[in-house]
């Protein structure tokens, strides 16, 4: 053969050789590329389940989902269409348009951008019909929380996109899921959201889907949410809203024998609908703004006030319990009494220089016996600070100076002082009984949240232990899935012997007592008004504050089936705004409806809005 | 002077016939997976149905040409050659412009590109004049002839412009290597190549020095082992090279377009652009280098199915096959290749008529470097140049351009026995 030939031969074997070689490299050596491929073309996609529906205790529906439409565009994708019909079909404006075309072609020539955002079913209709005229363009059905009731808002809260830190957090959440941020859409966010579904599907280089991957073996089913039924009675909630109306407080109702919160009311409030939906964003900066009403705040949850004389049944029950006061002890108060060289406790019982026993004493609210029997409970004990923390003990058994836990995200601890704290205040070994005497009757340094002493309500009603409190009645109407610690009774440490003294003379404030004007004919209530003062402090100043008005009752009193307590700020004497709240509702939750409508009329009229500015006014001076 | 036979179509030889089936059915398979995703009405308007109906024509026109007499192809191959430059001419006046480029002829949605025809007529003329009376390659003026006949296409072609079709031609240089030329020329040819690429890659002021440097230790090995100074082959050579190494810098920053020096730079992996110029070379070799061992499997491939290379049903074939078949199928068609090219070698050797062998050996350089420069562009060992895989790739005219010179070639063989 010519040797001319063999070159060539030679030539083409090196040729193939080198390409041979440089395709083992690629194929068999480096795996570099497998990877580059998977990333390339495998994409995940996730299914976003329905969010799970949120119910009353009488199954009344009160939120649901709304689907609500984005119109979307992939730049690359779009041809020449119509702007006028187009804009006359999506009822936006021009510039709005032609911003967020440049936006989304600045974003990605081949990716969908958002263009008009939470359109309603009926505001996309038409676009819907015609949207082919326009390509490139293409409806995203989304769903937002369509709520069934103007109120509650603080109790089921509202959803919103996740931020960078719940991204970190939890890596559930992509970019643009929604997550709850308050009320119960916080706190049983992973009941509610259910379980997320993933597809595998195989794309482009447009990133456009063009099958599944390997047949979807990897893909896993999406799980709906599951459905709350709250304990809360939206009828209830809804009278409490109405009677709340102009004022600024809370009614906390629970039912004692569960636990389970029948009525949550912050005053003032909002609908919820106005954190979902289209304007949520400005909605939320005006609530959270304004600094006057502060409608964001759970006053019933979160507000910390003094309890005032509703607390003196605690040291009441204490002081049985540690046997420094027996069921007929007496104590003789003359307008109050003086427990030091200046000191003077003052008291408007009106025992005028009478021994007082223990029902009477709380039928008129008598300041004389319950400081005394705190002094007693205290000087029990060989130290004034020993004495004070087996007191400040038996508070914390009843849910007081600390969170209560109760399963909604918001709440506060109030406080009630142990001996550590005086310590710190007077210096270790330089304080007296004496110097805490407001403690007796629920002044002082004692602060309790509105929910903290409805569930001091519960467990007087239930003689001795209570339920935490809690929102949650059902999950998927089952009670398999809720947190046993609500379901587990909590002991105050109280025994039940000696409720009956405390209770008959809560019985007998609606008798004879402070509340006798709020009386329900029919239904023997017991309950203790409250009149908490409170103090400011401008440009160094003691400022003294229109009192709260307090009161907390439960009824019926042998088989209580609802304990109730109401805060109004600065509402003034309890026994004039509190208690007819608190009655009535008791009343409407026993009988479904309210007979005597003068009493609700005179409630539904009071007006407190004139006190507030003038208190803020104050306040902004600070 | 009477034929002793008359050769039929079963004279072919049958190997060379074999592995031109095989690779057009791979070929066909290939087109069918890498546009298997796009909409057509019917199977005509598919890729694949147009590639099996334009295979279709090539076996008719192999059957008509069964029927030519060698003769006749011989002793009309300069009217042929000329027909082809007319073509190459009138595409320039006449031809679709597609994205710049005039390279086509268009009749409705049927497309026809001279160049690929332009080839198979360069080699018949060429084949022409290399025969001619008293025609001595090693004759200069006879050289300057046969470069003129392949330069003036490659001059037609770079007006249109398309820069792979014109360095495909120029590879029928390798066929005066057969017919005399010294080797010389191509040593020369690679030298300046090389040179081009370091200066590239190194820069003017280092690859200089070093040049002058091994020239001038070469002469002194030289001198001491022969005693003696080759100054007139030495010199040229040098004042070659630094011709080379000065016109570098003026090619590359002012003859070649941006994009043409990005693909020289991606290749000699001084500048990554995965995203742009580099986009098709750094996804072929994801399709190609996730096919591993033995591939994803037929329309599993997901680079293939995703349409990330956009010519893959053309130039880019092999990716298609390197991510269905992975290695043991880029193996296959390297082999076949090779097989095909080497079995070609051998029947140019056998021809006895010089014609017929330069005719083969014509068909062996363009098939060659078709072959070559198109894998080695597909896996990033040269520059990307816009040429077919032959056989393989997607498109009618490269297809028919190739079909006619193997079979002419072919038919050359069949009848190379006969006396004519």
């Amino acid at each position: 053969m010519n040797q001319k030939a063999i070159v060539v031969i030679f030539l083409i074997l090196l040729t193939s050789i080198t390409i041979i070689g440089r395709l083992f490299y690629l194929q068999i050596l480096d795996k570099e590329y497998k990877d580059l491929a998977l990333k390339n073309a495998v994409k995940k996609e996730y299914i976003i389940p329905e969010r799970g529906y949120i119910y009353d205790r009488n199954k009344k529906l009160l939120v649901s989902n709304l689907p609500i439409y984005d119109i979307m565009a992939i730049p690359k994708q779009m041809r020449a269409f119509d702007t006028i019909e187009f804009l006359k079909y999506t009822g936006i404006n021009k510039e709005t348009l032609i911003k967020a075309l440049k936006r989304a072609k600045k974003y990605s020539r081949s990716k969908a951008s958002l263009i008009v955002p939470k359109l309603y079913k009926n505001e996309i209709a038409l676009l819907q019909e015609k949207i082919y005229k326009f390509p490139g363009f293409f409806i995203q059905r989304r769903a937002i929380r369509k709520y069934h009731t103007k109120s509650a808002a603080n109790v089921l809260g509202f959803i919103r996109e996740v931020n960078e830190r719940e991204l970190k957090k939890d890596p559930f959440y992509m970019p643009g899921d929604l997550i709850g941020k308050a009320g119960v859409e916080k706190s049983y966010e992973k009941v509610l959201r259910g379980k997320k579904g993933v597809r595998y599907f195989l794309t482009d280089k447009f990133n456009r889907k063009i099958g599944r991957y390997k047949n979807g073996k990897y893909d896993t089913q999406s799980e709906v949410g599951k459905d709350l039924q709250l304990s809360i009675d939206i009828d209830l909630q809804i009278f409490g809203d109405s009677l709340m109306q102009n004022k600024r407080g809370a009614i906390i109702a629970i039912e004692p024998a569960t636990g389970e919160i029948l009525a949550l009311v912050t005053a003032p409030s909002f609908p919820p609908e106005f954190l979902s939906g289209r304007n949520s964003s400005k909605n939320f900066n005006k609530l959270f703004r304004d600094k006057i009403n502060n409608p964001l705040l759970d006053r019933g949850l979160q507000g910390e006030y003094p309890p005032g004389s509703p607390f003196k049944m605690l040291n009441g029950l204490i002081g049985l319990q540690e046997q420094v006061i027996e069921p007929w002890t007496g104590f003789v108060c003359n307008h109050g009494f003086s427990y030091g060289r200046h000191s003077h406790m003052y008291c408007h019982c009106g025992a005028n220089g009478r021994k007082v026993h223990l029902p009477w004493a709380i039928e008129r609210s008598c300041n004389t016996f319950f400081s005394k029997s705190y002094l007693n409970i205290i000087k029990k004990y060989a130290t004034t600070a020993e004495g004070l923390n087996v007191w400040h003990d038996y508070l914390a058994r009843f849910g007081l100076g600390h969170y209560l836990h109760t399963d909604l995200p918001v709440g506060s601890k109030g406080f009630i002082p142990d001996s550590k704290f005086y310590d710190h205040y007077y210096g270790k070994g330089r304080w007296y009984a004496s110097y805490t005497i407001s403690n007796g009757i629920g002044q002082g340094e004692v602060l309790t949240t509105p929910i903290q002493l409805a569930n001091v309500a519960a467990a007087i009603a239930n003689r001795g232990y209570y339920y935490t409190p809690h929102i949650i009645r059902r999950i998927n109407d089952s009670q398999k899935d809720i947190d046993s610690f609500y379901l587990k009774p909590k002991q105050t440490g109280i025994d039940a012997k000696y409720f009956k003294q405390i209770i008959d003379g809560m019985a007998a404030v609606y008798k004879y007592g402070t509340a006798r004007n709020s009386q329900l004919p029919d239904i023997e209530l017991c309950g203790k008004t409250g009149t908490s003062e409170n103090k400011t402090r401008i440009n160094g100043r003691i400022i003294k504050l229109p009192d709260h008005s307090i009161f907390m009752a439960f009824g019926p009193k042998d088989k209580p089936k609802i304990a109730v307590t109401v805060f109004v700020e600065n509402g003034g004497y309890g026994a004039t705004v509190a208690a007819p709240i608190a009655t009535l509702i008791i009343e409407k939750y026993l009988r479904g409806n309210i007979t005597r409508t003068d009493l609700l009329n005179r409630v539904l009229k009071t007006d407190l809005t004139y006190i507030y500015p003038k208190i803020n006014h104050n306040k902004n001076e600070q | 002077m009477n034929s002793s036979r008359k050769a039929s179509i079963f004279d072919y030889d049958w190997i060379s016939v074999l592995l031109y089936n095989l690779l057009v059915f791979i070929g066909i398979v290939s087109i069918y997976s890498a546009t298997y995703n796009q909409e057509h009405t019917n199977i005509l308007q598919s890729f694949y149905g147009k590639q099996a109906l334009w295979l279709a024509f090539s076996y008719i026109f192999v059957i008509l040409l069964s029927f030519t007499s060698i003769k006749n192809i011989k002793n009309n191959a300069s009217l042929l050659y000329l027909i082809g430059i007319v073509l190459l001419i009138l595409v320039l006046i006449a031809g679709a412009n597609i994205n710049g480029n005039r390279s086509w002829f268009r009749f409705g949605s049927f497309s026809i590109q001279p160049a690929e025809f332009g080839k198979l007529l360069t080699v018949l003329g060429l084949a022409k004049l290399l025969t001619e009376p008293d025609f001595k390659l090693t004759n200069f003026k006879n050289f300057l002839q046969a470069s003129a006949l392949i330069l003036v296409p490659v001059l037609l072609i770079l007006l249109q412009p398309d820069l792979g079709s014109a360095i495909i031609f120029l590879s029928l240089f390798l066929v005066f290597y057969r017919d005399g030329l010294s080797i010389m020329y191509y040593l020369l040819a690679i030298l300046i190549t090389v040179l081009f690429a370091t200066t590239i890659y190194f820069g003017q002021q280092k690859i200089l020095p070093v040049t002058i440097g091994v020239f001038i230790l070469i002469n002194m090995i030289t001198y001491l082992i022969l005693k003696k100074i080759f100054w007139i082959p030495a010199l040229f050579i040098l004042s070659v090279s630094i011709l080379s190494i000065l016109g570098t810098d003026f090619i590359f920053h002012k003859v070649l377009k941006s994009h043409q020096r990005n693909r020289i730079e991606i290749v000699l992996g001084k500048k990554k652009d995965d995203k742009g110029t580099g986009y098709n070379l750094k996804q072929a070799l994801i399709a190609i280098g996730s096919g591993g061992l033995n591939g994803k499997g037929l329309l599993k491939g997901s680079q293939t199915k995703g349409n990330y290379i956009p010519e893959q049903h053309t130039d880019w074939i092999l990716t298609v096959i390197g991510e269905q078949w992975g290695f043991l199928g880029t193996l296959t068609v390297v082999l076949l290749y090779t097989f095909l090219i080497i079995r070609l070698v051998f029947l140019a050797e056998r021809q006895k008529q010089k014609f017929s062998r330069i005719v083969g050996y014509g068909l062996i350089a363009i098939l060659f470097a078709h072959y070559a420069l198109n894998m080695l562009m597909v896996i990033g060992l040269f520059p990307t140049i816009g040429i077919p895989l032959p056989f393989l790739s997607y498109g009618g005219s490269s297809l028919w351009g190739f079909t006619l010179l193997l079979f002419i070639f072919l038919k050359f063989d069949a009848h190379r026995v006969e006396d004519w």
